[in-house]
């Protein structure tokens, strides 16, 4: 005998029932899941990469497989990329650095030596967005007592690593220890890289205002932000001059325009005077001219065009005159020839 | 699809046939889930254990110790500097599990000094086997890929070759600790398993520069016990030193100074970053100990916001003087 199940041609009410309430469980769950999500724990949650994984890929030009590559030598690891949100998985507290000078992106990787493994590298090229801050990054790690290269105009070496600035690119090459060999390998390497990222093209006008007389030129330095302790001094240009008397520091910063020069001059001469500052009457015929002496030291401020400069913690105020006396020439010069 | 005829009857044949395709669909689903399910993540964000505290691994009658020994061969100085606090025996018993929390941050080599000395740490591991620890484990959560950071910073050979274990941060070893009073370690995962499974716990570090706290030294290496996206930390890196200085309380602490990183840390990069300071210290009070470390930076202590804080917190004493360390020069 053939049995059957009779399939029913509408809802029971049975079956309605169940079916609302399955809705209605569903809508609960939905809700539940969006008040949660408001309790988000980013220490938790993280982005699902293991550790042993590399983070995602940059927004850099340079492609690693075709520029990153050195004679007699292996990569011992894979590229690794960096950008603003995982850089501190890389340098961690120097990160900070980075990113207060405009940085966009990182890729790293080790090489070793064919035949021997204790000698290997590490390339750091780091895409800066412009050369203004490509040069950031690298005068404010200068190292003291390092040889200049003739890589590029920003260009140095030490007893076991390079580094120069090339446009938007910052490069450092670290070798496990000095060796004749590995340097050679990076300075070969660092060659190779100029020329395939297209040469030094920019250029740094600011620098050409320093006067060249007793300066110290690797002192140069651009200080991205928060200058002399003054939150609003950004985007500083500093040199040190050798003195009888000691040190004195040049400052050159370019402001968007003269208005804007004129009135970080006041504001800053007004934050020294805040600290404690006195001013000290001129007749030196230098435009809103400021000298202001603070902790037994002097500091000139004065504005050309739309530059902000001056000097700062000078010991002589003699010195410090004269120089400031050049500076602004140099900047008059320089502003016509631009 | 609507069916064309809705009341055609279904036979009991094509009813089983029906719901074993279904439960075959169910099962085989389910099968799949169950591959794709991660167990780890499950674990780490559901078993939210409440633990306030880490276990207290110090020797109370050993209670503000140190010792500062000058010289540059790593293996006798901190050999003099243990000796000159009671010797190693005082702080690690027989049978003792020993965990070195080592400085394992970047994948760089030894000469640039910016993690532990493998010298060093191969020394303090025999000392240990020495005084009887039962087993050594060497541990760190770097901030690179971490077989890299162990293998190339020669920290792994170093343990393996005295027979210490190094314990990678596997996420499994990680437990959400809030501290009592703390405002940044809260709910925040941290290397709890292999601390829980010592009974002695020793730090270790190098003496660095930091671009943000202005130095790396005991204190800060507790850092690396942290997991999770610890660098949002960075923006408020006194207080979590801070706060890492008062959840550890270590048997014992050792900087290293032989070598110290002067300039461009934590990273340095280049040997001129470096200085000969020829100095050893080793001592149970790590905000002493720090402090002492400053001045090898050419620092005050003053000067460095997370000492003042810890030492405010109970943490330590930052007037190192006032332990009266010994001081002995081997130069």
């Amino acid at each position: 005998m053939k049995s059957t199940v009779k399939t029913p041609t509408s809802p029971g009410y049975t079956e309605t029932c169940l079916g609302v309430g399955v809705l209605l469980f569903l809508a609960l769950i939905g809700t539940l899941l969006f008040l949660r999500q408001f309790k988000y724990d980013p220490s938790v949650f993280t982005s699902g990469i293991s550790l042993y994984e590399q983070p995602g890929l940059p927004s850099s030009d340079i492609k690693p497989e075709k520029i990153l590559s050195f004679k007699d030598m292996e990569p011992l690891s894979p590229p690794e990329n960096f950008d603003k949100e995982n850089l501190s998985e890389k340098i961690n507290g120097k990160a900070e650095l980075y990113l207060s000078a405009g940085f966009k992106s990182l890729i790293c990787r080790r090489y070793k030596k064919h035949d021997n493994p204790d000698l290997w590298l590490e390339t750091f090229i780091y895409d800066m967005g412009n050369i203004m801050n490509s040069f950031a990054v690298y005068s404010m790690q200068r190292r003291e007592g390092s040889l200049d290269l003739d890589l590029t105009k920003f260009s140095y070496k030490t007893e076991n690593a390079v580094f120069f600035v090339c446009n938007n690119y910052y490069v450092e090459i670290v070798a496990s220890k000095p060796s004749g060999f590995l340097m050679g390998s990076m300075v070969a390497f660092s060659r190779d890289f100029i020329k395939k990222a297209g040469a030094m093209q920019g250029t740094i006008t600011e620098i050409n205002s320093f006067p060249t007389d007793n300066l110290d030129a690797k002192s140069i330095a651009l200080l991205t932000a928060n200058a002399f302790g003054f939150d609003r001094l950004s985007m500083v240009f500093t040199a040190d001059y050798k003195s009888r008397n000691g040190k004195i520091k040049v400052f050159i910063s370019n402001r968007e325009n003269q208005a804007q020069a004129k009135e970080l001059a006041k504001s800053y001469s007004e934050f020294l005077i805040s600290l404690g500052g006195k001013t000290i009457k001129s007749d030196m015929k230098l435009e809103d001219l400021a000298i202001i002496e603070i902790m037994d030291e002097y500091e000139i401020i004065f504005t050309n065009g739309s530059f902000l400069a001056g000097i700062h913690s000078a010991n002589v105020l003699e010195n410090a005159k004269e120089l400031a006396f050049i500076l602004n020439n140099n900047l008059k010069k320089n502003s016509h020839a631009r | 699809m609507p069916d064309k005829n809705p009341d055609k009857e279904t036979s009991r044949r094509e009813f089983i046939i029906r719901s074993s395709k279904a439960g075959l669909l169910v099962l085989s689903t389910g099968i799949t889930g169950y591959f794709f399910y991660d167990r780890n993540n499950s674990v780490s964000s559901l078993k939210k254990e409440s633990i306030t505290a880490l276990p207290d691994f110090s020797v109370k009658e050993k209670a503000g110790k140190m010792a500062i020994v000058k010289g540059d061969d790593r293996v006798k100085t901190i050999n003099l500097a243990l000796k000159s606090m009671g010797g190693i025996e005082t702080f690690i018993n027989k049978g003792d599990r020993v965990l070195l929390k080592v400085n394992a941050a970047f994948a760089s080599p030894p000469v640039l000094s910016a993690t532990t000395n493998p010298v060093l740490l191969k020394e303090v591991i025999r000392l240990c086997y020495a005084a009887g620890a039962l087993s050594v484990v060497v541990t760190d959560n770097p901030i690179n890929d971490p077989m890299s950071c162990f293998s190339l910073t020669g920290i792994e050979s170093a343990a393996k070759s005295c027979g210490a274990k190094i314990i990678l941060p596997d996420e499994s070893l990680f437990t959400q600790i809030s501290i009592e009073g703390g405002n940044l370690i809260k709910d925040w995962p941290v290397l709890y398993k292999p601390l829980i499974n010592a009974d002695k716990v020793i730090g270790i570090a190098p003496l660095k520069d930091h671009h943000r706290s202005g130095a790396s030294m005991t204190m800060k290496n507790w850092y690396g016990l942290l997991g999770g996206r610890r660098n949002i930390f960075h923006q408020d890196i006194n207080n979590i030193i801070k706060e890492l200085a008062v959840m550890v309380k270590p048997t014992l602490v050792i900087l290293d100074g032989t070598t110290s990183m002067m300039s461009n840390g934590p990273t340095g990069g280049s040997l001129s970053d470096l200085k000969q300071t020829n100095t050893m210290i080793a001592g149970t009070d790590q905000v002493a100990v720090d402090a002492y470390g400053a001045t090898l930076l050419g620092k005050r202590a003053q000067e460095l916001a997370y000492i003042e804080k810890a030492h405010t917190a109970g943490a330590g004493n930052m007037d190192y003087r006032l332990l009266n360390p010994e001081i002995i020069n081997t130069l």
